[in-house]
């Protein structure tokens, strides 16, 4: 049976574009301090570290798709940042020399982290299918949105006000934790509604559902696929000080079984320890006394201890 | 050459006046007028890393003899140059833009290409000579810019929200 800890061997990591993305952008300058590296730099690259620490199993995984639009997002990203800084500083043709290094080598840290991952074999037909089903998805989604007021008043629909004092306390009280619940589910479902969910996106959360299809269908029910990410429109919970906010993602681990989460939570979830099994002092002593002589004329049964037999002379079994 | 398997130098002046083409080009497009910026970037990224990939041909066919990297700097010079010329004449074509959004896809593949055929045929600059490039432009803190800039591509910041 798969163990309940992701390991390895019952679960694999998909890498989504943010993170590949995000473990390229480092500047090691020469004679400048401190490193300059994106935000999630260091969350992507423990990521890997894990990866390449379990190569042989090839825990960590990719697609046609997010190679692509990882290359063409840092492409694309730098050419509008040029167009950008061209307007602000005078002397701009010196910006081209710049960024296209700077794409370079980018480009050859992304190669790097692409080459520790195993790229999936995918049947379209299968992935097209799924992109329906995420593609509703997505739409219906969207339109969960609501307003504050809405929220208030959907609540107070479901616990409206009574005449008894008691009653009524306890109406306005479930009604204020109804209200904080659905405004912090808002946070995503808004989120979404502003950037809306892009082809690549769609196609890369089909293709993640057909991947874990195939390994369920090889390796058990049990099977577990993690989207790792960092884009909080699309894929894993929004966080700020007071939490997290994150419906969508649950609804995409309901409705397709890919759990999408940040990778350092990974981490922590394929560093959880086993549950051992606790031996209870009973058992230990029934299981010592099962030991006994291989001799069958003597048969003398033995303590934990291992070796021959005092009495014969034969091995302890 | 590559049958005899010998090293012919004379390889090395035609390498250095498609060099000094490509420097032309380069400076030709930082100092035209610009309607489009970022697709004239493109433009010079590419038609830079071919004059890059040209300056290590020059270098490994200048030290062949001495390293015993013949003939397979020949082969691998024959099989970029074909690469390297259709990725200049697209980078002209293109330099002056704008480009429509399946132009721009198809630039940007045509990159993934020159700088996977650079790969493959050790004609790619290291880190450290890219970084020597960037310090002779003088700008500094540019590249806190790019990561802040590819960090919004994909994070919306929490104010959107609210």
């Amino acid at each position: 049976m798969l163990s309940r800890v992701p390991t390895s061997k019952n679960s694999k990591i998909l890498i989504e574009t943010s993170v590949l993305l995000a473990g390229s952008i480092l500047a090691e300058i020469p004679d400048i301090g401190e490193p300059i590296k994106d935000e999630f730099y260091e969350a992507s690259q423990r990521l890997f570290s894990l990866i390449r620490k379990n190569i042989a199993d090839k825990l960590g995984v990719t697609t046609q798709t997010v190679e692509e639009e990882a290359f063409h997002e840092l492409q694309d990203v730098v050419k509008r940042l040029v167009n950008k800084r061209a307007r602000d500083i005078p002397d701009w043709s010196k910006l081209f020399p710049y960024y296209s290094s700077a794409l370079n080598i980018c480009g050859e840290r992304m190669k790097k982290l692409r080459n520790c991952l195993l790229r999936e074999a995918l049947m379209e037909e299968e992935v097209e299918a799924n992109v329906f089903t995420i593609r509703a998805l997505y739409y219906a989604l969207e339109n969960y949105v609501k307003t504050d007021q809405q929220i208030e008043e959907e609540v107070m629909m479901k616990y409206p006000t009574t005449t008894d004092a008691d009653m009524r306390r306890a109406a306005a009280l479930l009604r204020q934790e109804l209200a904080n619940v659905r405004k912090r589910d808002n946070i995503q479902y808004r989120k979404l509604k502003d950037k809306h969910v892009d082809p690549n996106d769609i196609t890369i959360l089909a293709e993640a559902m057909h991947i874990l299809s195939q390994y369920k269908a090889e390796r058990g029910p049990e099977f577990k696929l993690y989207l790792a990410s960092t884009d909080t429109n699309h894929f894993v919970p929004v966080r700020d000080p007071e939490g997290e906010s994150g419906p969508v993602t649950r609804t995409i681990l309901h409705k397709t079984g890919v759990t999408c989460a940040w990778p350092d939570d990974i981490l922590r979830e394929f560093e959880k320890e086993e549950e051992v099994p606790v031996i209870e002092p009973a058992e230990v002593q029934w299981s010592m006394t099962l030991r006994h002589c291989s001799n069958p004329k003597c048969g003398r049964l033995g303590g934990a201890e291992s070796g021959t037999c005092p009495t014969c002379g034969a091995a302890f079994c | 050459m590559e049958k005899e398997q010998k090293v012919d130098l004379s390889v090395v002046p035609q390498i250095e006046e498609a060099i000094q083409l490509l420097e032309d080009s380069e400076r030709e497009i930082t100092s035209g007028p610009q309607e489009d910026v970022g697709t004239s970037f493109l433009a010079y990224h590419i038609i830079r890393n071919v004059r890059t990939a040209l300056q290590k041909m020059k270098v490994r066919f200048r030290e062949a003899k001495e390293k015993g990297d013949n003939p397979i700097v020949a082969e691998d010079s024959l099989a970029i140059i074909p690469i390297l010329s259709e990725s200049y004449e697209m980078a002209q074509r293109y330099a002056r833009g704008p480009l429509s959004q399946s132009e721009e896809s198809v630039v940007i593949d045509r990159i993934r290409i020159l700088r996977d055929a650079m790969s493959s045929t050790s004609m790619v600059m290291s880190e450290q000579e890219e970084f020597e490039e960037q310090a002779r432009t003088g700008l500094e803190g540019e590249w806190e810019v790019l990561a802040d800039a590819v960090k919004s591509s994909y994070v919306k910041e929490q104010q959107d929200t609210n």
